[in-house]
């Protein structure tokens, strides 16, 4: 089962929702949102994970090199509402000391 | 002096009416004494004399018995005083001793919570605090390594999807020139038959023609053999990929156990370090405690000194009335020469004092002391006391 991704224009700028399980078969996908979101006059975006139930070492290479590629062209990323493994992996990954991290 | 039986009729409220009533009073109560010697009352002068010295006589042996008791029991007060003080110097001793040892017990509960708390690795001490926050290092940058692994591979996949996208391009570009030179074949073919139409004013032309339709067959070959190697390319890419798909992914979901597991022993160790710590509080407190009621037992154990100078005034005194009874005997003695001690009274007096004494080893010594006129100081040692006292504690007051 692959990841649903959607972008979605909010308040404060864009925002890609994801949900399922996020590895390495949905870059292909998740890789062109990016691109497109970067190539609006945004100042930054937030990918929300809330309803993302598992992540793998793949998915959190990913996120890094959205996270590069922001910092390349400046700007910024926020990741938001991590829950359950995504959570604990993230923790363990120490992503807090590398993105903002919100709820 | 006792309070009933013989000797209490020399009774004091008698002295006010001066010696005289007061021997008399005495001597005729002595009329009935066992010696049985009875004198008529109201005799003359040489009769009242025999009386006085008879009264005298029982005088001697009853002041010899009073003073001999005095001593016995200056003795006995003293030789009690001693034991009361060495036992409170060998309480206050234990006490110094319990101290001690309550310290000692809590310099070892302390070398007990710091053995426990460390191991020994290559000479070095370490907490076990130490030892899961180093794991835990350990473990994070093997996430690290994993997670920076991963973010290269995938980079890598992002950089070979770019390499298909442009091959797909080139591919494009292949099929266009395949077409142009289907288009190119085509002219040559038309070319040469134009040629042969004309005859012979075509030959050259039709000798260009072919060149031409070889050239175009050689491209086309050209063209077989770039899709064939763009082939090459596209299919080595695609394994490239798989591979970096194993590379990437890799499910955390043990690492984050391990990940909690050392943070809930870190934890533990947190606790039990905190616990060892209010134990050892307590113990120290409880040391505390202990030393200051202890220390107030040594203190307490001080009412030994006063109750040595009390018995000490007690027994001066009755060392001066024993001796103030030797000097009036003594003095009796001499103005009297032919008084002798009558010890019928005295007797009565022993047993009456010997009635009060119900430790059989007081009694004993007592007796010794009353009975014997010897030289009594082998009485007086300590030794003798410690041993009675040894007795007593199995046996108990022996009751008369």
């Amino acid at each position: 089962m692959t990841m649903q991704v959607e972008q979605k224009e909010a308040e404060g700028g864009f925002e890609l929702i994801l949900s399922g399980r996020f590895t390495f078969t949905d870059y292909p996908a998740f890789r062109r949102l990016v691109s497109d979101i970067l190539e609006r006059p945004v100042s930054g975006y937030v990918i929300d994970l809330e309803k993302v139930e598992f992540i793998d070492s793949a998915g959190l290479g990913m996120l890094l090199l959205a996270r590069d590629e922001a910092d390349r062209k400046g700007r910024s990323v926020e990741l938001r509402g991590p829950q359950g493994q995504v959570k604990r992996v993230l923790n363990v990954a120490r992503f807090g000391t590398l993105f903002t991290i919100r709820g | 002096m006792a309070p009933d039986g013989g000797p209490g009729d020399i009774c004091p409220e008698t002295a006010p009416h001066g010696t005289d009533t007061w021997v008399k009073r005495y001597c005729t109560a002595n009329a009935h004494a066992p010696s049985g010697i009875a004198e008529p009352a109201g005799g003359g002068s040489a009769g009242d004399l025999r009386r006085a010295v008879r009264c005298l006589d029982s005088w001697l042996g009853l002041s010899d018995v009073q003073r001999r008791t005095l001593e016995a029991l200056v003795s006995e007060v003293m030789g009690s005083s001693d034991l009361v003080e060495r036992g409170a110097i060998t309480l206050s001793d234990s006490f110094r001793d319990l101290v001690s040892q309550a310290n000692t017990q809590t310099e070892r509960v302390e070398s007990i919570a710091q053995i426990v708390s460390r191991i020994e690795v290559d000479g070095e001490l370490i907490s076990l605090q130490q030892v899961t926050r180093e794991l835990e290092t350990s473990l994070v940058e093997v996430v690290d390594h994993i997670i920076s692994l991963s973010k290269k591979a995938m980079e890598m996949v992002y950089a070979l999807d770019d390499v298909i996208a442009n091959v797909d391009k080139v591919e494009v570009l292949i099929g266009d020139i395949e077409t142009i030179n289907r288009q190119t074949n085509l002219l040559a073919l038309n070319a040469t038959i134009e040629a042969k139409r004309a005859g012979e004013a075509g030959r050259a032309f039709s000798v260009v023609a072919g060149e031409v339709r070889d050239l175009s067959n050689r491209t086309k070959s050209l063209a077989e053999q770039m899709r064939s190697q763009v082939g090459t390319v596209t299919r080595g890419v695609r394994e490239g990929h798989t591979i970096l798909q194993g590379v990437a992914t890799m499910d955390l979901s043990s690492h984050i156990l391990v990940k909690e597991r050392l943070d809930r022993m870190l934890r533990a160790l947190l606790e039990q370090n905190e616990a060892f710590r209010e134990v050892l509080d307590e113990a120290a407190h409880a040391s505390n405690d202990m030393s200051k009621s202890i220390s107030g037992l040594v203190m307490g154990m001080q009412f030994q000194d006063r109750f040595k100078q009390r018995l000490e005034h007690v027994t001066d005194s009755m060392h001066v009335l024993a001796v103030a009874l030797a000097d009036l005997e003594d003095e009796t003695r001499t103005a009297f020469p032919d008084a002798t001690k009558d010890s019928s009274r005295a007797d009565a007096l022993v047993d009456q004092v010997l009635g009060k004494v119900r430790m059989d080893e007081v009694r004993k010594r007592l007796i010794a002391r009353l009975m014997s006129g010897g030289d009594l100081s082998e009485l007086d040692r300590p030794e003798l006391f410690e041993e009675g006292a040894q007795h007593d504690g199995d046996d108990g007051i022996e009751l008369f």
